[in-house]
């Protein structure tokens, strides 16, 4: 049997829902998601690639037992591709037969139907029977003339197709809007949004994601990957830091190799999947070295296990 | 006004957090106060969260924020202690002030001096107050000195405090703004926005923020890495603006026929032709004269990282004439290596600045690099020689390129110490630029388009 739909969630039940599907979260990512669920408005969520921003909208389909309906945005994108296409080739056909059938005059309405009507990621959102989560993915490649469009719709929930009329939402979905900051978004569209920023995660918060999400890794592993990564972020320029899932990448890789510790050796063996530019490779190798990071990691771990015991759990510390 | 309700307070919060520079619109002030019957306004974490959320979209204003917050959102014992060191603070600011006002006299007759040159006479070294009053005192009794003389008086002061204020550190600087910043007039919200605005720096990233003459050396790799990464967004930004959309694209009725030709020729499956991408050509030619060498630390990166992620740029240096460096920026070299041997090869390094010198040579040895869809970036402070022919060349490369934007590094509000500055901005967009936020802000512009 299917789970009943959810249509209001209070705070609490909201936190349990995110543990559930195993997303570690803090009190100002619940607060925000809450407000945009509550006042129907979208949420923007900014950060650095691999922080957890498209799993959000992820996690609201699964919680609200809804389709997930997906706009991936690229450079070049129109309305075409986002909205709605008519089926050109169906229509030419239907009136191709009408003219051999000779059965009944074709009249432009029967073209133009919902019959012929290629719908789109924000016209299926629009026309969904129960509420959607509309994600609408790394909004900032898109053209400002698409932003312009995109928040026009956000803000009214119709869309007018001449040949059929205005479309009003049946029910307001749950927008999810993420960007990279690869160009400055505009204002209005922020003004129209909740805002989440999601930071790359404290040491104690990513050993929670890990436990989460791969139960096999062992306290002590956990706690030297979230280590050791924080350490790179920190202490090393990199082109790319590694993102969340490239840590829950490495974990399963080592988990693969049957390790339930860091060592210098399964470092070196690994550092591809945590450093994806030959730069920030040869820059790791150069300033510090898999022994390096290693050291590194067994200082740190240590005092963070000594101040951090009760955060491996499996829960959510807040952090 | 007291402000008693939560509303109030909200409206209150939201006065300065625009006061500092956050910009927010009415729209979010209701969806602030609307969450607030959402949340538990009793849990201050919720409480913030839903404040953060509905006011600030932005992930650098968010550090503003929450200085705000911090400072706002006190308990009354707090709010009581911070409003009394306020009143003090203020008390002694205007006694400061009157004594300033009683200083600078010429004949018992007070000075025209600007408020903001008062602000730099107040934080002066007592000994250079008193020089500057003993100046006033023997000018004021000396023989023949006659009430007329007091314009010539106060420019003097003008110029010698003038150079004190080009000598504050940016600290000093946005400390005397942040004095300045026009403040609401009401004691509870003003101590929080001068207080938030006082303690400096902003941002996620302090680098950011920071003047790029203060850059340490140990800092360069990660500035290197940021204006790579900046750079970046240039070259996304140029292609996308030549791309035309599926509703622009023009059927290509040859092609159409041609494939159709199978159906009988009924147009079952059309052909679209879409003009190609077209990106600008770049020309950057960077101020390496001796007043610039402070910012070597900056242009250099800035060079070398453009030039690593857009194919078609040309690099120059200038001070005093023109230098071709593109070949010493090519893809894959090591920073290290490109900026030991500009230092030692360069001609034009720490010379004086002739930029119409530079511009000349520009149009005519290197005119093949000057077409329609050029984009000539000068990154300079406008120091130089011959501003008026400067100005006349700039005119002229104006028509032929597509758009000249200069980077100047010299403060804004130092503008209008440069009276060649107003004559150049006729013919291209002038930036100040001499921090990472700032060419964030620029790259974030759309550069080619005209405004």
């Amino acid at each position: 049997m299917d789970t009943p739909p959810k249509t209001e969630l209070t705070m609490a039940e909201l936190r349990n829902a995110f543990e559930a599907q195993g997303y570690i979260s803090d009190k100002e990512l619940l607060t925000t998601v809450y407000l945009a669920l509550k006042l129907e408005k979208p949420l923007l969520i900014e950060g650095a690639p691999g922080v957890g921003k498209t799993e959000i909208a992820k996690v609201l389909s699964k919680v609200f037992n809804t389709e997930l309906i997906r706009l991936q945005c690229y450079e070049g994108l129109d309305e075409n591709k986002a909205l709605y296409e008519w089926n050109y080739q169906r229509q030419l056909i239907k009136i191709q037969m009408s003219k051999n059938s000779n059965c009944h005059e074709l009249s432009e309405h029967d073209v133009f139907s919902t019959d012929y009507l290629m719908e789109r990621p924000l016209l299926k959102a629009i026309m969904a029977e129960k509420r959607p989560v509309l994600l609408i993915d790394e909004i900032d490649k898109t053209d400002e003339e698409f932003e312009a469009f995109l928040f026009e719709i956000l803000s009214d929930f119709q869309i007018s197709i001449p040949e059929l009329g205005t479309i009003m939402a049946k029910h307001i979905p749950i927008v999810v809007l993420t960007s990279n900051n690869d160009r400055e978004l505009s204002e209005g569209l922020r003004r129209r949004c909740v805002y989440l920023y999601i930071d790359y995660p404290t040491i104690e918060k990513e050993i929670n994601i890990i436990r989460s999400k791969i139960p096999e890794a062992t306290e002590k592993l956990a706690l030297q990957i979230a280590t050791a990564v924080n350490y790179l972020r920190n202490n090393l320029t990199l082109n790319k830091q590694p993102s969340i899932a490239e840590t829950l990448d490495w974990t399963r890789s080592l988990i693969a190799m049957h390790a339930d510790h860091l060592d210098s050796t399964l470092v070196k063996q690994t550092m591809g999947l945590l450093l994806k530019h030959r730069d920030d490779l040869s820059a790791f190798h150069k300033n510090l070295g898999a022994e390096g990071l290693y050291a590194a990691v067994k200082q740190a771990a240590d005092t963070v296990s000594g101040t951090c015991s009760n955060c491996h759990s499996g829960t959510s510390c807040g952090g | 006004m007291a402000l008693k309700s939560l509303t109030d307070n909200i409206v209150g919060f939201v006065q300065i957090l625009r006061q500092l520079g956050v910009r927010i619109s009415i729209a979010e002030t209701i969806d602030a106060v609307d969450s607030l019957t959402i949340i538990d306004t009793f849990d201050q974490d919720e409480f913030r969260a839903a404040l953060k959320s509905t006011l600030v979209k932005n992930a650098d204003d968010q550090v503003v924020f929450d200085r705000a917050f911090d400072l706002f959102f006190v308990p009354p014992e707090t709010k009581q202690e911070q409003r009394t060191a306020w009143d003090s603070k203020k008390q002694l600011e205007l006694e400061q002030s009157q004594q300033a006002q009683e200083e600078l006299v010429f004949q018992g007759r007070p000075l025209d001096i600007p408020d903001d040159l008062k602000d730099v006479y107040k934080r002066l070294p007592e000994q250079e107050k008193q020089r500057l009053q003993e100046f006033l005192e023997k000018t004021s009794t000396g023989h023949n000195v006659k009430e007329s003389f007091q314009p010539v008086v106060e420019n003097l002061l003008k110029s010698s405090l003038s150079f004190w204020q080009r000598q504050l550190s940016p600290e000093d600087l946005a400390q005397l703004a942040a004095a300045r910043r026009q403040l609401l007039g009401h004691n509870e919200l003003d101590h929080v926005v001068e207080s938030a605005a006082g303690l400096g720096g902003a941002g996620r990233n302090p680098l950011l923020h920071k003047n790029m003459q203060d850059i340490a050396e140990h800092e360069i790799p990660q500035v290197t890495a940021l204006i790579k990464r900046l750079a970046h967004r240039l070259t996304t930004r140029i292609s996308r603006r030549f791309r035309l959309t599926g509703r622009r694209k023009l059927i290509d009725i040859r092609q159409s026929i041609r494939r159709n030709m199978r159906y009988g020729g009924t147009m079952i499956g059309l052909k679209y032709k879409t003009k190609k991408i077209h990106k600008p050509n770049i020309i950057v030619i960077c101020d390496v004269s001796a007043s610039m060498t402070k910012y070597i630390r900056f242009t250099l990166p800035l060079l070398f990282g453009l030039s690593n992620v857009v194919k078609n740029i040309e690099s120059f240096f200038f001070a005093d004439d023109l230098e071709y460096v593109t070949i010493h920026f090519r893809r894959n070299n090591d920073f290290t290596q490109v900026t030991e041997d500009l230092l030692t090869c360069s001609s034009q390094m720490g010379q004086g600045t002739n930029l119409f010198i530079a511009l000349t040579s520009l149009q005519e040895q290197y005119k093949r690099f000057i077409s329609s869809s050029t984009l000539l970036f000068i990154i300079s402070d406008a120091n130089t020689l011959a501003p008026l022919e400067t100005a006349n060349q700039l005119a002229s490369i104006s028509k032929k390129v597509k758009r000249i934007l200069w980077l100047n590094t010299l403060p804004k509000e130092r503008w209008n110490q440069n009276s060649a500055i107003s004559l150049f901005t006729k013919y291209c967009t002038m930036f100040e630029c001499y921090s990472l936020a700032h060419l964030t802000k620029i790259l974030s512009f759309n550069l080619t388009r005209q405004t």
